[in-house]
């Protein structure tokens, strides 16, 4: 197996709730091959978007990495200076967010700050910066690129602006792209262009990107491996189409089974009950308290990963027990 | 009807949480104690005095303080500038909530109609604003006593035309902010008029700005009121005020200085109590700092 | 067939900015029968917010009508318009903005009864706190203020507000669009059952195929102010007509990898055309893969393939004894 392009290894992130140190992800490991797409799924508060924010360490004051590895190539970003860590943000790591209109200066062209990343981190001249703007637009589809590199982001429509952003990441030829949530906030038309977008990137460069998103539907589309998150832990992680074929873990189950589906499979279950939140983690197993399946020993002792039958890990005493796939229309369910 | 599950609800109401933000810097309760002690001796000034204000002592003529029993001394004239002082607290504070009264008064209404309706409301309104505010606030009351005469109410009048276009200002700003809001839309939607949509939704949410302007509008008030009875435009002689007994104690300045520094102290100390609960407002009610 | 609840007719609604007017609603005719459930279904720019807000009267449409039980709601004004409003209430998109925060939730969902019925202060009280209590929250939320609860039991509480009156038609804004996606679940849930027990029509305005499938019993969808198909909703996902309609389908993720990555895509190019200046013809003939030379120059009316079902497309056959009973 090739070496993985970004290794995450054992993260555990904090942060400072109310005086006191609170992990807020726990022991998170997961790989990013070169050319590889993969989600890191889960719900609003599972940790998916912290964990990213970890990787580049953007957290600030009120968090801070207390354990794990994050290595770059086999270099450890954890250990890096601030100086040197400036230097991989946007350059060997970019990253882009859901809503473009308030990650890009309204008060300066797109050119300009494509131009500014360029020559932060090449140290090329001004002319140059310009044409690899003008380049980088044109690569992610912006027709006229070149007249529209002097137009200012409230000229662009929402998804021309997520075009733009993924232009301002690509400029530095990144080695891997963290995308946090990009598609949310687009219409399902555009969602579907900047996905293939996406794709064909990591295809064409050998970029690995790292998706992060709530939807299933989306991962189907684009993604090659899944990291299934919940209460601050990855509770599963596989091949995408194994996942979906069989998921191990009922929290994944359940998320399959909860979303309504265009093409109108299944009802919608709802799982009952919310998260928890980092002060209030069980001990055992998160999952337990709304969980179908849970039995005394999940609440016991913290729940280790496993290897799943399939290949991944999961993180459930009853992995290989449980049957949880969907049942297809017309057959029962299996028990 | 199915059991739907419900989240834990975060206690803590909108009153309790502008408390804790509120009290908690040390320069917010200075300002209150400051501002508690203007307000006591405003209003037991006929009780807590020791002398008579207006009477005056030949044989007590620019005493030291704690002499004879005046604790801060007295003025040429022999006044006790104790006595005087809580007078002036007095005036100082009728000064301010009369003019901030006449402000309101002038600027709240038209500025929500303005914000909300549009149109010509705005227009004319905005309009007569513009003009006030063209006016350099002090040269627009001395104008204005001046037309009028020279007396303490005249005076206020003359403060609170000031402060109407600033409050109608900071309301119609608020107002427009406010009516953006998807509940405004709600309201409609239901079919409430208009004077309940302006009374029970622009008008609560709308005063928050308006506390902090208030609170600022006290310190310029007493100020200006100070001001102006200084330039001999506002309280006359012999009755007391802070800006008069300025005035009236820089002859015997070399003398004895302390019927010059007291009353000084007391405008400074006073003002800045205001602007400090201005700000400490401001910095309360705004969304909190971090998460939510 | 019964009568329809809600009988909009060509309904135009545009935008005033500075002097010009942007046309936002180019006509269209849409019904909803009493009980039903039908999705008004649309990217942004196609039209859906403003004409939802031309059928509520919140902006006035400059051309046609809006008849709810026969009384046009176009022309009226003042009292009127407010006794009309009864019967038609709304749910909005973002429930951290649609709930005054200055009033406990008791006073929310008590505004309507203030508005409309001349119930006394306990008697409000007693009224909001079982709409509570049918929303799922309890009786002790009642005095609590919006801001203390998420965004879900926001919404429940802007549920318990629209049906406080038993309106006959409720109009839901993108009312899920909001939340998050476990939240998302229970509350349409929630608006279903509510929906069946009251009796109650529901106009529901979305982007999500998703949801429109599970709660519709109709589906509308909408391009650049118009309509371009309207059918049941099992229909149209099984058999979409209109070009965009098949583009859109296509375009939303199916959560299972076998399936989507084996699907035969529609691949719209380009982006939405200006609104002040849009393709000569038909509104979608800039980006249709199908488009000849006919949708180029006219733009095509309204048909009816089959029985309930209409399609704004050139290349949609109507059924000649539907479109003579028609005329």
């Amino acid at each position: 197996m090739t070496t993985p392009l970004l290794s995450v290894q054992d993260l555990t992130v904090e942060f400072a709730v109310r005086g006191a140190w609170q992990p807020v992800v726990t022991g998170v490991s997961f790989d990013v091959q070169p050319g590889q797409v993969v989600a890191l799924v889960g719900e609003s508060g599972s940790g998916k978007s912290v964990s990213c924010f970890a990787l580049l360490r953007l957290h600030g004051e009120s968090g801070r990495t207390s354990s794990g590895r994050v290595l770059l190539d086999g270099r450890d970003l954890l250990t890096l200076s601030e100086r040197e860590m400036a230097d991989v943000r946007g350059n060997e790591i970019a990253m882009i967010f859901q809503e473009p209109m308030t990650s890009l200066n309204p008060a300066f062209t797109v050119g300009a700050q494509i131009a500014e990343v360029v020559r932060r981190h090449r140290g090329v001249s001004r002319a140059d910066a310009r044409k690899r703007a003008v380049e980088v637009l044109d690569l992610v589809g912006i027709p006229r690129a070149a007249s529209r590199v002097g137009d200012y982001p409230h000229q662009f429509s929402g998804g021309m602006r997520q075009r733009v952003m993924i232009a301002m990441a690509l400029s530095t030829d990144p080695r891997m792209l963290i995308a946090d949530e990009p598609t949310t906030a687009l219409d399902v038309t555009i969602q579907a262009q900047i996905l293939d977008l996406v794709k064909d990137l990591a295809r064409d460069f050998g970029m690995g990107v790292l998706l992060v998103t709530h939807d299933l539907g989306v991962v189907a589309d684009a993604c090659d491996q899944v990291v299934v998150m919940y209460a601050g832990q990855v509770v599963e992680r596989a091949e995408c189409f194994d996942l979906f074929a069989r998921p191990r873990h009922p929290y994944t189950a359940g998320l399959m089974r909860s979303l309504p589906r265009v093409d109108g499979v299944g009802g919608i279950e709802i799982i009952p009950g919310t998260p928890p939140m980092p002060d209030q983690f069980p001990v055992g197993c998160r999952f337990s308290p709304r969980c179908a399946h849970s039995v005394a020993a999940c609440d016991d002792a913290p729940i280790p990963l496993t290897q799943r039958e399939t290949g991944g890990t999961v993180r459930c005493l009853r992995a290989g027990e449980l049957d949880l796939r969907r049942a297809r229309a017309g057959e029962e369910a299996p028990a | 009807m199915s059991v739907l599950p419900t989240q834990a609800v975060v206690v803590e109401s909108p009153r309790r949480r502008f408390l804790r933000r509120f009290a908690g810097p040390w320069a917010n309760r200075l300002a209150l104690a400051v501002l508690a002690v203007w307000l006591i001796a405003a209003v037991g000034a006929p009780w807590l005095a020791p002398f008579d204000p207006l009477a005056q002592d030949i044989e007590a003529r620019r005493l030291a303080p704690f002499t004879d029993g005046h604790l801060l001394g007295t003025d040429a004239l022999g006044r006790d500038t104790l006595s005087r002082l809580l007078y002036g607290a007095r005036v100082a504070g009728l000064a301010a909530i009369t003019s901030v009264g006449v402000g309101l008064l002038g600027g709240v209404i038209p500025a929500l109609l303005a914000g909300l309706l549009r149109g010509w409301w705005d227009a004319v309104f905005s309009r007569i604003a513009d003009a006030l505010l063209s006016f350099p606030p002090l040269l627009l009351a001395l104008a204005i006593v001046g037309v009028m005469g020279p007396n303490l109410t005249n005076a206020m009048l003359a403060i609170g035309v000031v402060f109407v276009p600033r409050f109608y200002r900071v309301v119609r700003a608020a107002t427009l902010a406010v009516r953006e809001e998807t509940f405004i839309e709600a309201s409609r939607s239901i079919g409430t008029p208009t004077h309940w949509v302006l009374r029970r939704h622009v008008l609560p949410n709308v005063l928050s700005p308006l506390a902090v302007q208030i609170s600022l509008a006290l310190g310029f008030a007493i100020l200006a009121e100070s001001s102006l009875s200084f330039l001999g435009l506002g309280v006359q002689p012999p009755d007391p005020s802070w800006g008069s007994m300025l005035s009236e104690g820089r002859a015997a300045w070399f003398y004895t200085p302390w019927p010059v520094i007291v009353p000084t102290v007391a405008v400074v100390l006073t003002v800045l109590a205001c602007n400090v609960l201005g700000d400490g407002l401001s910095d309360s009610v705004g969304r909190e700092k971090g998460r939510a | 067939m019964s009568e329809p609840l809600l009988q909009v007719r060509d309904l135009h609604v545009s935008h005033r900015i500075g002097r010009r007017a942007l046309p936002a609603v180019r006509g269209i005719d849409l019904d909803v029968a009493p009980g039903e459930v039908v999705a008004l279904v649309g990217e942004s720019g196609s039209g859906k917010s403003s004409a939802v807000r031309g059928i509520t009267q919140l902006i006035r449409p400059d051309r046609g009508s809006v008849l709810l039980d026969g009384v046009d709601l176009v022309g009226l004004r003042g009292k009127a318009l407010r006794r009309a409003r009864r019967d038609i209430q709304m749910v909005f998109q973002d429930p951290y903005s649609s709930l005054d925060p200055s009033m406990s939730v008791a006073e929310v969902i008590g505004e309507p009864l203030i508005v409309h019925t001349d119930q006394g202060r306990a008697e409000r009280r007693r009224t909001a706190v079982e709409m509570l209590e049918m929303v799922g929250l309890r009786a002790e939320h009642a005095d609590r203020y919006p801001h203390e609860f998420s965004g879900g039991q926001r919404q429940r509480i802007a549920i318990a507000r629209a049906l406080v009156l038993r309106p006959k038609l409720v109009v839901a804004d993108e009312a899920v669009s909001a939340l998050d996606v476990s939240s998302q679940n229970q509350v349409l849930a929630l608006l279903q059952e509510l929906i069946a027990e009251l009796g109650v029509a529901c106009l529901f305005i979305t982007h999500d195929l998703a949801v429109v499938r599970q709660i519709a019993d109709r589906v509308a969808v909408m391009y650049l102010g118009t309509l371009v198909e309207q059918d049941d909703t099992a229909s149209l996902f099984e058999a979409p007509q209109h070009p965009y309609t098949r583009a859109l389908l296509s375009a939303a993720p199916v959560a299972d990898p076998v399936v989507q990555r084996a699907r035969q895509r529609v691949r719209l190019t380009g982006e939405l055309p200006d609104p002040m200046n849009p393709p000569t013809g038909c509104v979608f003939s800039s980006r249709c893969p199908d488009a000849i030379d006919r949708c180029h120059e006219e733009a095509p009316e309204t048909r009816s393939p089959r029985a309930g079902a209409a399609v704004a497309c050139h290349l949609v056959e109507p059924d000649p004894v539907l479109q003579a009973s028609l005329r």
